[in-house]
């Protein structure tokens, strides 16, 4: 987790024009505010976009943070009302992601990893809008429920409600698609 | 026996999603001394924590922007930088404005040409009392070249350069040197 402390005096300065304390706050926050827009948007084109809108919306609104929250949330909520605009203007069902984004591991273990974010990818498209976005502030974003309340603008409860639903669906997608799995490789090995 | 996971509840009453809220928040079932002993809840929490393994792995996967990202933020946000600041120059018959992001560009330009640097970034270029300037240089230098030369080299090649360009004055240029490439101290290149 990024120090708030260290992030409050960061801000205080970036406030103040200071470009050098906003790339280290750009620094400590794109990588997790890009892979929630990678998460929520489904490609890497709107997600830069998106990440890119989203700091240099940072920028423009830095006099307007008081610090009431976390920096953090701050800006995921900058994201998120992004992402919601990318999502409303493509007005269609999201596609999953053809390929992994940072494949540091070998060429075994990345076949299995990649099967196993490629089916989290692929189940995550099939969320709705509202649903995907609660979810991934919450697993990918590392958001508390309350912070992703207040990210999304809706009360705990029903923010809770939201994450509950899409985990519940993520999962029967999950389960869904492992029990095809299953079948299908029955078949193969019936076929062998 | 395996228990139906897309019902809303197990046999024994327990609701499905109150088991996997507990396994993706870590945290013990709403009533673990019965879970702990309860055939239906045991079996679906194996499920559900196997089933969110897969969630888990893909969020531990964070994705950071590509670089030039970075870049095009840290420009556009230069550009917001030197709207309702330019320093001016009189022409007589009109006044030209200069940029800082064009006269941050100048400044890197030139420092590029400095030998012995390796690498330049302009993060800040700023008027102290107009229109006088004040840049900030970032640099690498190449490997054993006489340090305080080059900056010296760099403060002199950048002030002069940038009165030539814009008929401003610098009057100060502070030289950052942030790394040194092309060898170590270990075994230089």
């Amino acid at each position: 987790m990024v120090d708030r402390r260290g992030d409050a005096e960061l801000v205080d300065r970036a406030q103040r024009g200071d470009l050098d304390a906003f790339e280290e706050l750009f620094r400590r926050h794109s990588p997790r505010v890009h892979t929630v827009a990678l998460r929520v948007l489904g490609n890497r084109a709107d997600a830069e976009d998106a990440t890119l809108d989203t700091f240099v919306q940072v920028w423009k609104s830095l006099g307007s943070f008081r610090g009431e929250s976390r920096f953090t949330t701050w800006v995921h909520r900058i994201c998120v009302n992004r992402c919601s605009r990318t999502l409303r203007q493509r007005g269609e069902r999201l596609q999953p992601l053809p390929e992994l984004p940072d494949p540091r591991p070998g060429p075994a273990e990345l076949t299995v990893l990649h099967d196993e974010v490629g089916a989290v990818e692929s189940a995550l498209s099939s969320l709705t809008d509202d649903q995907r976005s609660a979810l991934v502030l919450r697993e990918f974003g590392g958001l508390a429920y309350g912070e992703v309340a207040a990210v999304l603008g809706i009360s705990l409860t029903a923010a809770r409600s939201r994450i509950r639903r899409a985990r519940l669906e993520l999962v029967h997608l999950l389960e869904g698609r492992r029990s095809n799995d299953m079948f299908t490789s029955g078949e193969d090995a019936d076929e062998a | 026996m395996k228990h139906d996971l897309f019902a809303d509840r197990l046999v024994c009453g327990t609701p499905v999603a109150d088991l996997l809220a507990a396994v993706a928040d870590g945290v013990p079932p709403p009533d673990p001394d019965h879970s702990a002993t309860c055939g239906p809840c045991l079996d679906a929490l194996d499920r559900l924590e196997e089933a969110w393994r897969s969630v888990r792995t893909a969020a531990e996967v964070v994705v950071p922007p590509p670089k030039g990202v970075e870049d095009q933020v840290l420009r556009r946000v230069r550009d917001l930088l030197a709207v309702g600041w330019a320093p001016m120059v009189d022409g007589g018959l009109g006044r030209t404005s200069v940029s800082e992001v064009a006269l941050a560009l100048v400044a890197e330009h030139e420092a590029a040409g400095v030998p012995g640097v390796a690498r330049v970034r302009a993060s800040r270029v700023r008027a102290s009392d107009r229109p006088a300037l004040h840049v900030h240089l970032e640099v690498t230098v190449r490997w054993r070249v006489p340090i305080e030369a080059v900056a010296a080299q760099v403060r002199r090649s950048v002030a002069h350069r940038i009165r030539t360009v814009t008929g401003l004055v610098t009057e100060r240029v502070d030289v950052v040197v942030s790394d040194v490439r092309g060898g170590s101290p270990a075994g230089p290149q």
